[in-house]
C-alpha cells in the first residue's frame, strides 16, 4: 500500500530533481558530486520506499535502508571533502 | 535476523548523516555561507533524526518517533533545494564580485596605463588610412606639441595637417611604399609643426592595421620628439666636421690603431708627411719606422699605454719617407680604454725633422764648440756676471786648479783668486765690465787645490749665453813662460857677470902681458948680475930683493891669468878623492888647531879630467876663507859624491853646462856665512870683505877660473851666520888614469947650436940673446915675424931652434912659424907670451905638440926648456 507521505516524498523529490536539472543547466553545476549522490540515494530511497509497498517488502525495504546509509556515507564524504578543501584556493570553486 | 541487518544499516545510516552533520557545522564560512550551511545542516539532520526513529522503532524501545519521521522527511528536499539554491546563489556572488574586482583591476591598469603614457615623451596616435590620416586616438601628451585630443577629435586637425610641409611628401610616398611593401611597422624621422609653429623633429614608430580582408585600416604610431636628440646631433657633426676640418687641414699626422699596432686611422697628411696615400700605409705602425735601435724606446711607452691604459710622455720616432728618407716625428698617444681594457691608441705625428736637423746643427756646433773649448791649451771659466758664479769650466780649468769641475762650478770667480788680491783683482773685472771693454792679457794669480798660486793671463770678455749675461774668461798658465823670464833674467845677470869677468880677465891678461914682459926684463938681467957677480959681493942680497919682488909680481900675473882663464893648465884623468886626501893633510897646517877637518868621501872611484895642481889651489883657497870665516873655530867638511844631473836640474840652476854625471866636492863651513849682496860678488877680482892686508881679493877669482877651466861650476850656498857651503861640480870622465912620471927637472946646461930669436921687446930679446950668447947659443935676433921668416930664410940650414914671441908687430908668432915650418918642417920651435890668447884653446888648453914658456921667464926655465926641445925625441918636434 502507498502512503501519502511516501507519495509526496518522491513528488518532492523528483521536482528537485526537475529543478535541480533546469538549475544545472542554467547556472552550472557546482562541485559538490558527494552531495549529490547522497541525494540521489536519498530519492532512490523514496522510489524503493514507494516500490516496498507494491511488491517484494523485504527486498526494496533493504534496499531503501541500504540507499539511506549509503546516501549518509555520501555526505559524510562530500562534507569532509568540503572542509579538506578550504585552505586551497580550488575549494572556493565548490561554493 | 532480517529486522536485525536493517537495524544494523539503520545504525550505520544514523551515524553517516550525524558525521555528515558534524562536518557541515564545521565548512568555515570563506566557503560556504551560514543560510547554505544551515540548510545543509537541517537535510542531514532529518535523516539523523530519521535513522534515531528507525534504530528506537527496529530496537522496539519506542514507535513514538516514527510518527513525525514522514512529515518530517518531506522537508528533506525542500531544505537540501534550498541548500543547493543557496549554494548556487553564492556562487554567482562570488562571480560576480570577482568581475567587478577584475573590472576594477582592468580600469586601474588602464588608468596607470594613460598615466604612463601621458607622462612620457611618446605620444601614441591612431589614425584611420584615409586622406589626411584622420586621428581616431591619440595620448594626452599631445599636449607637449601645443595641441589638444580634442583638436584631433573634434577633426579640426588630422595627422597629416601637422607634418612639415618639406617632408609630408617624403613621409606620405614612405607610408605608401611601405604599406606597399606589406611591411607590419616601420620607423621614420621627419618634422611636425606645433600647434604653435614651432618646428620639432620626430621619431614615429609606425604599426599597420588590418581588416579581415587584409586592408589596412589603420595607422598607431609613437611619436617621440627627438629635437634635442637632432640638435645634439647636429652639434655633434658639426663638432665632428671641425674636428675634422682641423685634423685634415693641420700639418700634424693623426692616427689610430689597434693594440696589435695595426693602423686603423691615418689622416691625409701622411701624404705629405710620408709620401703614403693613407689606404697605402694601414699597415703595422711600426712598420713605418726605420729599424733605428732609438725607436724602441718610444715603442716601449706605445705598450706601456696599451698595458696601463694611462698616457705616456711623448717621444721622438725616426720613420721612413716613401723615398727611403728619414722623417723625424714627436709622437703623443693616448689610449682608448673600455671596460678597463686598451682597444685602441689614438695618436698625432708631428714633423720635427727640420727642429731635429737645427737641433743636431745647434749639437754639433755646441759639440763643436765643446771640443774646442775641452781641447784649448787655456782653461775656460765662465761664470754669472750679476753674482759671479761660475757655471762651467773645460777640461783644463780642472787642471789647472787640480780640482774636479763638480766642486769648481758654483764657486764664487773670486774664490779662484789669492785672497790678498781678490778685491784687486774685483776691480779689475768690474772696470772691465762697467765699460764693456774685454780683459787681454793680463796677468793674474790664481790658487789652485793646494793654494798654490799659479801665474795666467787672463782674456775675457762678456757675452750672453741663453739671455744670461756671463763673463767668458780663457786663463792661460804662464808658468813657463814666468819661469822662462825669471830663468832669462837670471841668465842675463850671469851673462852680465860674465861679460864683466871676462872684461876683467881681458884686461888682467893684457897687464899681465906687458907686465910679463918688464918681469923678464927684470928678472933676466938680475940673474945676469947674479952671475957675473961674485958670491960675496954685497950687491947679491939687493939682487936678490929685486928677484924675489920680481917672483911675487910673477905670481900675482899669474893668479891674474888663472882668474882670466889664461893661464896653462894640464888636466889629465885624476882620481878626485886621492887629491882630497893629499889637500887634507896640508890643510891641517894651514888652517889650526882651532877647527876640525872632516872629510866624506864617496865609495866610488870619481875620477875626473883636471890638473891636479889647479884642483889643489881650490881646496886650498877655499879652505883659506873657511878659515878667515870661523875665527872661533869650528868644522870643515869636505864631501865628494857622484851625481847625476840632467838638464832640468841645469835648467833650472842656470848653468851653461851639459848634463851627464859630476863630481860634486862640498867644501862646507859652520863660520859667519854671508849676505845675498856679497854672494853676488864674491868671484869678481879684488873683491874682499877681509881687513885691510889680510886678502888679495883673488882667491875665490881664482877658483871661479880654475872651475869654469875645468868644464866645471860652481854654487855658493850662505845666510849670515848660519855657514857657507860652496858646491863644485866637475864632470866624471871614464877614461883611465894614466901614471905619469915624476917631474924631475933636469939640470940647466948650454949647447952650440943656432937660436933664432922673435922678439918685438927689445929689452927682452936682449935679455934672451945675452943668456944664450952666455950658455954657448949662437943667436940670430928678429924684431918681429916678418923679419923672423926673413932671418929663417937666410940661415935655413943653420938654425937649429926658433923661439918665436906669440904677439909680434906685422906677422904673430904663429903666422911665422907656419911659414917657417913650409920652408922646414921638421924645425923645432919654442913659444915665448905673457899672454897666450892666441896659443891655447879657449878652455886653455895648450895645442897638441906646441912647446911654451909663460913670460916672465927665467934663465934657468929657458935653458932647461931650450934642451929639452933640442935634445927630446921626435914627439917634441913639430
Amino acid at each position: 500500500m502507498f502512503q501519502e507521505n511516501e507519495v509526496i516524498n518522491l513528488i518532492l523529490a523528483l521536482i528537485s530533481i526537475l529543478m535541480f536539472a533546469f538549475i544545472f543547466k542554467k547556472m552550472g553545476i557546482p562541485r559538490l558530486r558527494l552531495l549529490y549522490i547522497g541525494f540521489i540515494f536519498i530519492l532512490c530511497g523514496y522510489l524503493f520506499t514507494v516500490i516496498e509497498g507494491v511488491i517484494w517488502l523485504e527486498f526494496f525495504n533493504l534496499l531503501e535502508h541500504l540507499c539511506y546509509a549509503l546516501s549518509g556515507i555520501s555526505f559524510a564524504a562530500g562534507c569532509l571533502s568540503i572542509i579538506r578543501h578550504s585552505t586551497s584556493e580550488q575549494a572556493k570553486n565548490y561554493v | 535476523m532480517y529486522e536485525n541487518i536493517i537495524t544494523i544499516i539503520d545504525i550505520i545510516s544514523t551515524c553517516a548523516f550525524g558525521v555528515a552533520l558534524l562536518f557541515a557545522v564545521r565548512i568555515p564560512r570563506s566557503i560556504m555561507d551560514q543560510p547554505s550551511k544551515t540548510f545543509l545542516a537541517l537535510s542531514l539532520g532529518i535523516y539523523v533524526f530519521v535513522g534515531l526513529s528507525n534504530i528506537l522503532e527496529h530496537g522496539q524501545i519506542t514507535d513514538y518517533l516514527d510518527r513525525y519521521e514522514d512529515y518530517v522527511e518531506i522537508f528533506f528536499p525542500l531544505f537540501f533545494l534550498y541548500f543547493i539554491y543557496s549554494v548556487i546563489t553564492r556562487q554567482e556572488l562570488n562571480n560576480r564580485e570577482q568581475a567587478e574586482k577584475a573590472l576594477r583591476k582592468t580600469l586601474k591598469e588602464r588608468e596607470e596605463l594613460e598615466r604612463i603614457v601621458n607622462y612620457s615623451p611618446a605620444v601614441v596616435f591612431l589614425w584611420r588610412a584615409a586622406e589626411g590620416w584622420p586621428v581616431e586616438f591619440v595620448s594626452d601628451n599631445v599636449q607637449q606639441y601645443g595641441y589638444s585630443p580634442e583638436d584631433f577629435y573634434s577633426k579640426r586637425v588630422d595627422f597629416a595637417s601637422i607634418v612639415h610641409p618639406d617632408d609630408l611628401e617624403r613621409v606620405a610616398a614612405e607610408v605608401a611604399r611601405y604599406s606597399q611593401e606589406g611591411r607590419k611597422d616601420f620607423v621614420q624621422e621627419y618634422r611636425i609643426l606645433t600647434k604653435g609653429g614651432e618646428i620639432r623633429c620626430i621619431d614615429d614608430h609606425t604599426q599597420v592595421r588590418h581588416d579581415s580582408n587584409d586592408e589596412i585600416t589603420h595607422y598607431q604610431g609613437i611619436v617621440l620628439d627627438i629635437t634635442e636628440r637632432k640638435r645634439a646631433e647636429e652639434a655633434l657633426r658639426e663638432s665632428e666636421d671641425k674636428l675634422r676640418n682641423i685634423v685634415e687641414n693641420s700639418t700634424n699626422m693623426f692616427y689610430s690603431h689597434t693594440t696589435d699596432h695595426i693602423l686603423t686611422y691615418l689622416s691625409p697628411q701622411v701624404h705629405d708627411i710620408l709620401g703614403y696615400k693613407p689606404e697605402e700605409a694601414m699597415v703595422k705602425w711600426t712598420e713605418l719606422a726605420s729599424d733605428n735601435p732609438i725607436n724602441e724606446e718610444g715603442f716601449q711607452r706605445t705598450e706601456k699605454a696599451i698595458k696601463t691604459g694611462k698616457v705616456q710622455a711623448p717621444y721622438e720616432l725616426e720613420l721612413v719617407h716613401k723615398s727611403g728618407k728619414i722623417v723625424w716625428a714627436e709622437i703623443r698617444e693616448a689610449p682608448i680604454v673600455e671596460n678597463g681594457k686598451t682597444i685602441s691608441i689614438v695618436g698625432a705625428l708631428i714633423d720635427i725633422t727640420e727642429r731635429k736637423r737645427a737641433e743636431n746643427a745647434i749639437k754639433e756646433s755646441e759639440e763643436k764648440y765643446r771640443t774646442l773649448i775641452e781641447s784649448a791649451n787655456d782653461a775656460v771659466f765662465i761664470a754669472d756676471v750679476e753674482t759671479g758664479i761660475i757655471l762651467d769650466i773645460n777640461k783644463r780649468a780642472e787642471e789647472l786648479l787640480s780640482m774636479p769641475a763638480e766642486k769648481i762650478i758654483g764657486m764664487h770667480q773670486s774664490q779662484l783668486h789669492p785672497k790678498e788680491k781678490a778685491e784687486q783683482y774685483r776691480k779689475i773685472f768690474k772696470d772691465h765690465i762697467q765699460k764693456g771693454k774685454a780683459i787681454s792679457g793680463e796677468d793674474l794669480f790664481v790658487c789652485n787645490k793646494d793654494g798654490h798660486k799659479i801665474p795666467v793671463a787672463i782674456s775675457a770678455s762678456v757675452t750672453k749665453i741663453k739671455g744670461r749675461k756671463v763673463i767668458q774668461g780663457f786663463f792661460r798658465d804662464i808658468t813657463e813662460r814666468k819661469q822662462a823670464e825669471e830663468e832669462k833674467k837670471t841668465l842675463e845677470d850671469q851673462l852680465r857677470q860674465a861679460q864683466k869677468m871676462e872684461a876683467v880677465g881681458r884686461l888682467a891678461g893684457g897687464v899681465a902681458h906687458d907686465f910679463n914682459n918688464i918681469l923678464t926684463a927684470i928678472m933676466g938681467y938680475s940673474n945676469i948680475m947674479q952671475m957675473k957677480m961674485s958670491e960675496d959681493d954685497p950687491l947679491q942680497a939687493d939682487v936678490d930683493q929685486i928677484l924675489g919682488a920680481s917672483h911675487r909680481a910673477a905670481q900675482l900675473t899669474h893668479s891674474l891669468l888663472a882668474f882670466s882663464r889664461q893661464q896653462i893648465i894640464h888636466p889629465k884623468p885624476t882620481k878626485l878623492n886621492e887629491i882630497i886626501l893629499k889637500v887634507e893633510k896640508l890643510l891641517s897646517r894651514l888652517i889650526g888647531e882651532d877647527i876640525e877637518i872632516r872629510t866624506m868621501l864617496a865609495d866610488k872611484d870619481l875620477t875626473i879630467m883636471a890638473d891636479s895642481g889647479q884642483i889643489e889651489q881650490v881646496l886650498m883657497n877655499l879652505a883659506t876663507n873657511a878659515r878667515d870665516a870661523m875665527p872661533e873655530g869650528g868644522l870643515l867638511t869636505i864631501s865628494t859624491e857622484l851625481m847625476e844631473l840632467d838638464s832640468h836640474f841645469i835648467k833650472t840652476h842656470c848653468y851653461d853646462v851639459k848634463p851627464g854625471r859630476y863630481c860634486l866636492i862640498s867644501v862646507a863651513d859652520t863660520g859667519i856665512g854671508m849676505d845675498e849682496n856679497t854672494k853676488k860678488r864674491i868671484f869678481e877680482p879684488f873683491f874682499t870683505t877681509k881687513e885691510l892686508g889680510r886678502g888679495t881679493g883673488l882667491g875665490l877669482s881664482i877658483i871661479y877660473g880654475i872651475i869654469t877651466q875645468h868644464d866645471g861650476f860652481i854654487d855658493v850656498l850662505s845666510k849670515p851666520g848660519k855657514g857657507t857651503t860652496f858646491k863644485i861640480y866637475l864632470p866624471v870622465i871614464k877614461s883611465s888614469i894614466e901614471e905619469t912620471e915624476a917631474d924631475t927637472l933636469p939640470p940647466q946646461k948650454g949647447g952650440t947650436e943656432t937660436v933664432l930669436v922673435a922678439e918685438d921687446d927689445e929689452t927682452v930679446r936682449e935679455i934672451i940673446k945675452t943668456i944664450l950668447d952666455r950658455f954657448g947659443y949662437k943667436v940670430i935676433e928678429a924684431v918681429d915675424g916678418e923679419d923672423a921668416v926673413i932671418r929663417f930664410k937666410e940661415n935655413k940650414d943653420k938654425i937649429d931652434l926658433v923661439i918665436l914671441d906669440v904677439i909680434m908687430p906685422k906677422k904673430n908668432g904663429k903666422m911665422a912659424y907656419d911659414e917657417i915650418k913650409e920652408l922646414r918642417p921638421e924645425i923645432k920651435a919654442i913659444f915665448t907670451s905673457g899672454y897666450t890668447t892666441d896659443l891655447i884653446d879657449k878652455k886653455g888648453i895648450l895645442e897638441e905638440g906646441i912647446n911654451f914658456i909663460q913670460k916672465p921667464v927665467s934663465a934657468n926655465e929657458l935653458l932647461r926648456k931650450i934642451r929639452e926641445v933640442l935634445e927630446g925625441d921626435e914627439k917634441s918636434a913639430i
